[in-house]
This record gives structure tokens, sequence and C-alpha cells, in this order.
């Protein structure tokens, strides 16, 4: 998992921190289940305070992508990944029909990709 | 030293005729002396020695049994660990020479040497000795005369991610040891305890000494089995899941990041927290499976290894900060 930040950029840090999570859980980068680094680590490493770290986690489990557990701190949610397969599924069928792609032709695409 | 070195394929087929395929040969050779010799001898035989001499007697196949119980699923075991060897190199080229020596040792010194030489007042002593001996050499001749597989090309080095004025680039990743090898240690852990409590019955109170040693292996897995690796501008941190042990790495102290391929047996000897000696430095590694891996070199050399997944972002994040994009240093 990655973070970048850039403190001088008018967007708040803890926002910043919150979109690089959500964009590598939606593009499957971080798996369901994946456990997020803890907030005292992250905050270290990235030398911010350790309350914006926790900030942009809440803003993470209000958007429902992760889950916050006591002692087990912030866990990507199954949720997050159905998401993803939805998003790419609502893209494939509009580029499918823009190819002039039957149903049934993209069906046994995605079945063949499927079973490689 | 000029060394002779082959491709994996030709290291490898060496390796298992050196490892497997001659000691079970040898395995095979001493049952049939150990059958014909026993068959036609007396039927109880001395099977131990204690210091007076001989204290305990049974029948001549103990020997065989023993032979075939013990050498047959080490060899297998050993030739499943040789054949899934990435490279037949460093600890894992020593497993060969290592299981021909100890399958020749005990099939020579406490096999076909006891049957032969039973009655013989000093047999214990000079058939494990002649054993044993013949064993050593015997590794130390396959240690030499295994080739050597080439080394691997090192790994192109990895471009430092572009970071803009002010942006700050953090990655953390996870270093988690495999169900299989965790649930290995837990069953050893459950077998010390239940030793445990049969030497409470048996021999009182000192049979505690046991569960202490099984409470500091269980201690020593929560430590060592699951690691997280935080890459960022001051350096590198590597930390046990549970707080302690903790490695930092301070930016300042290291010259390079790249990607390694990792072999666990052949590398490190395993897996887990692990430290050789390669090249003359030392080498830590977090190993957890074979494959890519984040390799940091610091200043004088020593190098430290984890097996985290996306090895290849982690180490563009700390180039980032060991060599600044634009400033053209190349180590």
């Amino acid at each position: 998992m990655i973070v970048l930040i850039d403190p001088t950029a008018p967007t708040p840090v803890f926002a910043q921190i919150a979109a690089s999570i959500a964009a590598q859980v939606a593009g499957g980068t971080i798996a369901t289940g994946a456990r997020l680094p803890a907030a005292r680590e992250l905050a270290e490493t990235l030398g911010v305070n350790v309350h914006t770290v926790l900030r942009a986690y809440q803003a993470l489990r209000d958007e429902g992508l992760v889950e916050l557990r006591r002692g087990r701190g912030a866990v990507v949610t199954a949720r997050a990944a159905g998401e993803t397969v939805n998003e790419a599924v609502r893209s494939a069928v509009t580029a499918a029909r823009d190819s002039g792609l039957t149903l049934p032709t993209l069906l046994s695409l995605i079945r063949k990709e499927y079973q490689q | 030293m000029t060394e002779r070195t082959v491709d994996h394929r030709t290291a490898k087929r060496a390796a298992l005729i050196a490892g497997v395929w001659a000691p079970l040969a040898v395995v095979l050779v001493g049952e049939a002396i150990m059958l014909v010799v026993g068959a036609s001898g007396p039927d109880q035989l001395v099977t131990h020695w204690g210091v007076d001499g001989p204290d305990r007697t049974g029948p001549w196949w103990e020997f065989p049994v023993t032979v075939a119980a013990v050498d047959l699923p080490v060899l297998a075991f050993i030739g499943i660990l040789i054949a899934r060897l990435r490279r037949v190199a460093g600890m894992g080229r020593w497993l060969a020479p290592v299981s021909l020596g100890l399958t020749v040792m005990h099939t020579l010194g406490l096999g076909v040497g006891f049957i032969l030489f039973n009655d013989a007042p000093a047999a214990p002593g000079i058939t494990i000795g002649v054993g044993f001996a013949i064993g050593i050499v015997a590794a130390v001749i396959a240690g030499f005369a295994l080739p050597h597989e080439a080394r691997a090309a090192d790994a192109p080095p990895v471009a430092a991610i572009p970071l803009e004025r002010g942006e700050i680039a953090a990655w953390s990743g996870r270093v988690v040891m495999p169900g299989w090898f965790i649930a290995l240690i837990v069953t050893i852990v459950v077998v010390v305890v239940v030793l445990g409590v049969v030497l409470i019955v048996i021999a009182g109170p000192r049979g505690a000494l046991v569960f202490i040693a099984s409470f500091a292996l269980l201690l020593a897995l929560g430590t060592t089995s699951d690691w997280n690796v935080a890459v960022g501008p001051s350096g590198v941190v590597i930390r046990s899941a549970i707080g302690w042990p903790v490695m930092r790495i301070p930016v300042s102290d290291i010259v390079r990041a790249g990607v390694a391929e990792v072999d666990p047996v052949s590398d490190f000897g395993g897996w887990g927290p692990r430290w050789v000696v390669r090249g003359g430095k030392g080498r830590w590694g977090f190993v957890s499976r074979r494959g890519p891996a984040l390799e940091i070199t610091r200043r004088d050399g020593r190098t430290v290894v984890a097996t985290v997944d996306d090895a290849a972002t982690a180490a563009a994040v700390l180039e980032a900060y060991v060599r600044p994009a634009g400033t053209g240093a190349v180590a």
C-alpha cells in the first residue's frame, strides 16, 4: 500500500490519505480483509499527527470501505471489493455496447477470462 | 578459485542424484546386507549399549526396520526440498551432501555395522565411529563434486517514483509467515506441552521446565511470524506485529533499494527472520515465501531483505528518498 500526500496542497491531509487508500481499494491493489497499517505507524512514516491518520481512517469507514475494530485496526471490507467488481462490470457493459457486442458475446468473453 | 557453473536443470539433477538417489541406493544396499546377514544369524542381538556394555537385546530385524523407518521419510522430505529449490545455491546446495552424509552415517554406523559386529566387545564405539567417518567423507566429497549453479543476474535497478515538490510518499506492507509454517510450530508446541504433562506425572516438578520451553517457543512464534514493513522519507522500519522487536534503517544509511528474487532455503536456510553472511557481509532476511522481495543495501554493504507483496513499489518509494529523481546520482 502506498500513500501519497502533499502537505502544501489546499486539500486537507486527512482527505489526501483517505483518497490515496480508497483509490487502491477500488483498484484492487488492497484486497478485502487486508489490514491497514496501524494509525500510529503510518503517522510516524508520513511525519504527520496520528489524529490526521485516524481521521482519514474514519472517513474511509464512513464511506464503507473499511471497518474499524478495536484491537484489529482498520480492515478493508468485503463491500469495498464488491464495489470494485460492480464498477468493472458497468464499464465492461458500456464498452461492449459501444463496440456493438451482444450480451451472449460479452458473457462468453467474461466466461473465458474467468476460466483462465 | 574458478568454479564450474552449470544451468539450473543440471544443478538440480546433480543435487537430486547426490541427495536422494545415491543415499537411497546406500539405504537399499544396507537393507539387503542387514536382511541377509541378520536372517542367517542369531534371532536375538544386542540392540542397546549402556556405559557398562550391552544392556538390552532384541530381534535382529529391529536394525533394518529402524533404518528404513527413519531414512526413507527423511529422504522423501529432502527430495521435496531439493525439487522445490528455485536455485541450487548457498544452503540449498548443502542439502544434498548433508542428506548423503547422514544417510551413510545412519545406515552404516547404526544399522549394518551393528549387525555385522554385534558380538564384538567394542561394537558400538567402533561401528559408530567408522560409520560416521565414512558419512562425513561422503558428504565432503559430494560437497566438492557438486557443480555450482550460475549466479542469477542482479535485478535491474528500480527507478524512483516521481515526487512533486512537497509531496510525501509512504509505503507499507507485511511479511506474514505461511499457514503451514505456523501450523508446524504450533504442532511442535502442543507436542512439547503433552510431553510436559507426561513428564510432570513421571518426574514431578522438573517437568515444568518443558512448559517454560513451550511458552518461550510460542513467544518466539508470536514475535517473528508477522512483520510490518514501513518505507517513508526517514527510511525503513521493520517491526514485529506485536511492536517488538524493531529494526530501523535511516535513509542516510541506505545506498540502494531494489528487488531481489528470494529462495528461502537456498538464500536463508529457511523461513522467518534470518541472518546469513553473503559475500562477507551480513544479510538480514524477513522471509515468508519465495519470489520477489524488497532488498535494502546499506553504506557498509550489509543488506536487509523482506518478502513483501509489491516489492517493486516499496523499492521505488525508498529510491525516491535515497536518490531523489533529478539528482542523477548513481551508486
